[in-house]
């Protein structure tokens, strides 16, 4: 389309304020007032009224989503930043608690909102279907759930709030999924004191952020007291305390007393960024709040319970020696993503003749959970995303294999790989039997490598675009072959007793 | 004799927006829809497919006859052009008498600037007569007008009736008893019209044809370089009256006329029937009659600058209201189609089509096609292969590869011979400007449906300091 010029006209002509869903903030537009009703209706709901129902908005169409977080968090997981993570961005909205000067219309924030929502939702429920182990990495639905709450913000706030806060906004898609936060803790060493520091350096942003009414200094004061005290806080409390509890204090009640006291202190001293103004959020009918909730109800729905997995069955520890597998190399660097005493160890299989080279991962740590957060991370080098598939076998072991047709360098090794999660006494293991694709060659199949960013973004972001043909080739019968024969012997070996 | 209606109008009902698309026709367009989607359902290897080609094709034609006008348009600048020289001889006492309509409501704080615009328009003033046009309830712009100056003008007080709209107010004023004037034209609350505009447009009428029924002033804005909105706005102003209209005149076809500074003499205004109260953009409406009355539609190169809407949802509001218009006089001009090709002929028709509400549908239309490319870029699911054979696809890889490009680039060139490079981004920008025609064609299809006679009320007075103009 070129250009639509239109016509000019003269705004003339009376509002009907009983049909009429426009709200024009008075400041800008004395003629555009709200109607009784509205002004009445926003008196009594005001911004703090609002946030709260945002929050329970959120918290109710995606309870099972959140609970399941939290149950995580309570059970030794590294994402437990996630806990704290919709305080710390109601905390940034209290930076944003005076009402935009400029016109508003209900009407538009509608359009706005179903724009948005439909567009974010769509593409969150496609991509989940094409890449399903990469959308469980990225705990995509969470995304979903940063969508909802921004769509309901703009039915409450108006899209020029929405859009006003972009920071926030910014703040919450990097906390809403687990992955950039682990991917952080790995690159500053993988430590739990690491991921606690980590957290209070999010909730000093979150409090620099919340602090915008106030004058520069003073903010950034403030966010560097909370994260000094924070990060001291955090090193303090990780030897005693576990890391959800060390968060809590770190990354959520620091920075609202800090975000408070600022607060406080810049009304007592006047020393705030502008002036007060006192121009109100726009006015929404009942209708609006029904519909909302309603959407809620939806989203609630689409979003179950999961059921919780099953805890791994006991196996014998020495597994390895009964099997007669080599132990050829440790990878240290898992320490960085499954927490200090993580071990990843890769163990030669006796080779068999006309069946190609097998090895066997094994990844060991005593906390379940923190495995559980990479469940759906693929540790080995494929040129396009790929799928965990259950196994065959039913008794929750998965598969996933590179794409041997897909075109790639030279120096790539395909692999087809059956994983699954076992206990020995005092730890789990994640144990991988990995086969190489290639049948013409005694070369082991890759080892693996640490969760980069452009493994887990960049890469499967650049295959969406290039619109690459999607088809999973086949795998030839004596690599699979190969693989159950191992996972057999490794079953055979670790005997697996039900306790 | 049809019957008319309104306080003022003169309009029979078979040219009135009022049953534009009623409760019948809603339920005619619902049932149509319905079996549009049983078709699909039942035949969806054969119907959904030939929907998306024609769809594809109609914006195709769309879009390649807008851009050949601007095109034209770029090549016959023909306007009328009469200078400050000529417009200043001729003697007084052979002025036509002159009316003005100034409808406002709730613009107190524009009232002021409104007077000074029109103020300073050079006519002597024993043949000059300004309607100020208020509502009944207007008390706010009532009490901002105590204490000012209002020499030459008349306030007058328009009666409560529905629908409350600008064209109502201006039918109320024209319709009163002792009204003199022989040209008559309108402007906006916050115009600043070209001071020598009235005289320039009564030379205009010496030596046009005498089949020429309107004038429409070229308009502007004085505040173009306040953001971004504001450039996009402008360069679509200037591309619309100092482009396309002089190209769509040129190849005989039907003028919309602008909401404000349309000269016409009065009783080829009332031989029309004047505006549709129940048409939102009665201006574009009025344009479509004076052709199917054989009248002509010339641009007048005189500029009235008015406040580009600098505010997003403001923006949104504005166009919304004129979206719906588009669609209102579309829908009204359509009601005897073979009527109305006897009348302007066939290729008028269809550039009226493409001109009213072409522009709301393909901006609905985009809304579409680009959700259908995120739907394909994120999932590639089977049903968007089956929508889009090969000439679908290949026609809209076309529009979104080529199509973009070229209305981009077509942006720079009129920008280029604009002679203004300050709009040059504003140009490269203006696919982010569709996205908001696209959520401001979505609130206009849904105001036909559910309010259609709605005025929806664009704020004025954000720009501070209006530039006043000089004339040349």
């Amino acid at each position: 389309m070129v250009l639509n010029g239109e016509m000019s006209m003269p705004d003339t002509g009376v509002r009907d304020d009983r049909a009429n869903p426009t709200a024009v903030l008075p400041i800008v537009s004395p003629g555009g007032r709200p109607s009784a009703r509205q002004r009445s209706w926003s008196a009594c709901f005001g911004f703090w009224p609002r946030i709260a129902a945002l929050v329970g908005l959120f918290l109710f169409a995606y309870f099972f989503v959140f609970a399941q977080v939290v149950a995580d968090a309570v059970a030794g997981s590294r994402t437990a930043f996630l806990v704290v993570a919709p305080l710390l961005v109601a905390l940034i909205a209290f930076g944003y608690r005076t009402a935009p000067r400029g016109v508003g219309d209900n009407e538009s924030d509608w359009i706005f909102a179903a724009l948005a929502g439909a567009a974010g939702f769509t593409a969150i429920a496609l991509l989940t279907h094409r890449f399903p182990t990469l959308a469980a990495l990225w705990r995509l639905e969470l995304v979903g759930a940063v969508m909802w709450v921004a769509c309901s913000a703009v039915i409450m706030f108006g899209v020029r709030h929405v859009v006003r806060m972009w920071q926030l906004w910014a703040f919450a898609f990097f906390c809403s999924t687990p992955l950039p936060f682990l991917m952080m803790i790995a690159v500053i060493g993988g430590s739990d004191a690491a991921a606690a520091a980590l957290g209070a350096t999010l909730g000093a942003v979150a409090a620099y952020l919340a602090g915008r009414a106030t004058r520069s200094r003073w903010r950034l004061a403030a966010a560097l007291g909370c994260l000094a005290v924070g990060v001291g806080l955090a090193v303090l409390l990780i030897r005693h305390t576990t890391l959800l509890v060390t968060l809590v204090v770190v990354a959520a009640i620091l920075p609202v007393l800090v975000t408070a006291g600022l607060h406080y202190l810049t009304r007592a001293t006047g020393n705030q960024q502008w002036a007060a103004i006192t121009v109100r959020f726009p006015g929404r009918s009942p209708r609006s709040f029904v519909a909302l909730a309603l959407a809620a109800v939806v989203l609630l729905v689409l979003h179950p319970p999961v059921p919780r997995p099953q805890v791994p069955p006991l196996v014998r520890g020495d597994w390895a020696n009964r099997g007669a597998l080599a132990h050829v190399a440790e990878f240290p660097f898992i320490t960085r993503f499954i927490g200090p005493g993580a071990t990843l160890t890769r163990f030669d299989v006796p080779s068999s003749a006309a069946f190609p080279a097998a090895a066997v991962d094994v990844m060991t740590t005593a906390n379940l959970a923190a495995l559980r957060d990479y469940a759906d991370a693929v540790w080995y080098p494929t040129p396009m995303p790929v799928h965990y598939r259950p196994a065959d076998s039913g008794d929750g072991a998965r598969t996933v294999h590179s794409n041997a047709d897909a075109a790639t360098d030279s120096a790539a090794r395909d692999w087809y790989a059956v994983t699954w999660v076992w206990r020995v006494p005092g730890a789990y293991q994640q144990v991988t039997v990995i086969v190489s694709q290639v049948l013409t060659s005694d070369d082991p199949p890759p080892a693996p490598q640490p969760l980069s960013v452009s493994e887990t973004i960049a890469g499967p972001a650049a295959w969406v675009v290039r619109q690459q043909p999607e088809y999973v080739s086949p795998v030839d019968p004596l690599v699979t072959e190969r693989a159950t024969e191992v996972v057999r012997l490794l079953l055979s070996a670790g005997k697996p007793t039900d306790v | 004799m049809s019957e008319a209606f309104g306080v003022g109008s003169l309009l029979p009902a078979e040219f009135s927006a009022r049953t534009a698309l009623g409760r019948n026709s809603l339920i005619r367009l619902s049932v149509i829809l319905l079996v549009v989607v049983a078709l699909c359902v039942a035949l969806p290897g054969y119907l959904p497919p030939l929907l998306t080609t024609t769809i594809a094709l109609l914006y195709l034609v769309s879009t390649v006859d807008r851009n050949w006008l601007l095109l034209m348009g770029l090549h016959s600048r023909a306007l009328v052009t009469v200078s400050a020289e000529e417009a200043l001889a001729i003697p007084d006492d052979e002025l036509p008498v002159y009316t003005v309509l100034l409808p406002v409501y709730d613009e107190p704080s524009i009232v002021q600037n409104l007077i000074n615009g029109v103020g300073k328009l050079d006519y002597p003033s024993d043949k000059l007569e300004v309607l100020l046009l208020i509502e009944v309830d207007d008390i706010a712009t009532e009490a901002a007008l105590i204490g000012l100056a209002l020499q030459s003008v008349r306030v007058v007080v328009v009666p409560h009736s529905l629908p409350k709209t600008k064209p109502k107010a201006c039918n109320y004023g024209m319709s009163l008893p002792d009204l003199r004037g022989e040209m008559m034209t309108i402007y906006d609350a916050e115009d600043i019209p070209d001071p020598l505009q009235l005289r320039k447009a009564v030379a205009a009428y010496r030596r046009v044809p005498a089949d020429v029924g309107c004038l429409q002033g070229r308009l502007g804005y004085f505040n173009e370089k306040q953001n971004l909105l504001t450039r996009w706005f402008s360069l679509e102003y200037d591309q619309w009256f100092g482009v396309v209209l002089p190209a769509v005149e040129a190849s005989g076809c039907v003028v919309p006329l602008g909401g404000t500074s349309n000269h016409i003499p009065t009783r080829i205004w009332r031989e029309v029937g004047g505006w549709d109260e129940f048409n939102v953009t009665e201006d574009a409406d009025l344009g479509v009659r004076l052709a199917r009355h054989g009248y002509r539609t010339l641009i007048l190169d005189s500029i009235t600058l008015e406040e580009a809407n600098s505010d997003v949802v403001n923006w949104i509001r504005q166009r919304s209201r004129w979206y719906k218009g588009y669609l209102q006089t579309m829908i009204v001009h359509l009601r005897h189609p073979v009527r109305l090709r006897r009348e302007i002929g066939t290729k008028a028709i269809l550039r009226m089509i493409n001109m009213t509400g072409g522009i709301p549908l393909t901006s609905a239309f985009n809304l579409i096609f680009w959700f259908t490319m995120l739907v394909w870029v994120s999932g590639r699911p089977p049903i968007v292969n089956a929508l889009f054979p090969p000439v679908t696809y290949y026609s809209c890889l076309a529009l979104f590869l080529i199509g973009v490009t070229l209305s981009v680039y077509v942006g720079l060139v009129v920008v280029a011979a604009l002679g203004k490079p300050h709009l040059w981004w504003a140009a490269l920008l203006a696919p982010l400007y569709w996205l908001l025609q696209s959520v401001a064609a979505v609130k206009a299809i849904y105001q036909l449906m559910f309010r259609p006679f709605f005025w929806e009320k664009t704020v004025h007075g954000l720009c501070a300091e209006p530039v006043v103009p000089t004339s040349k």
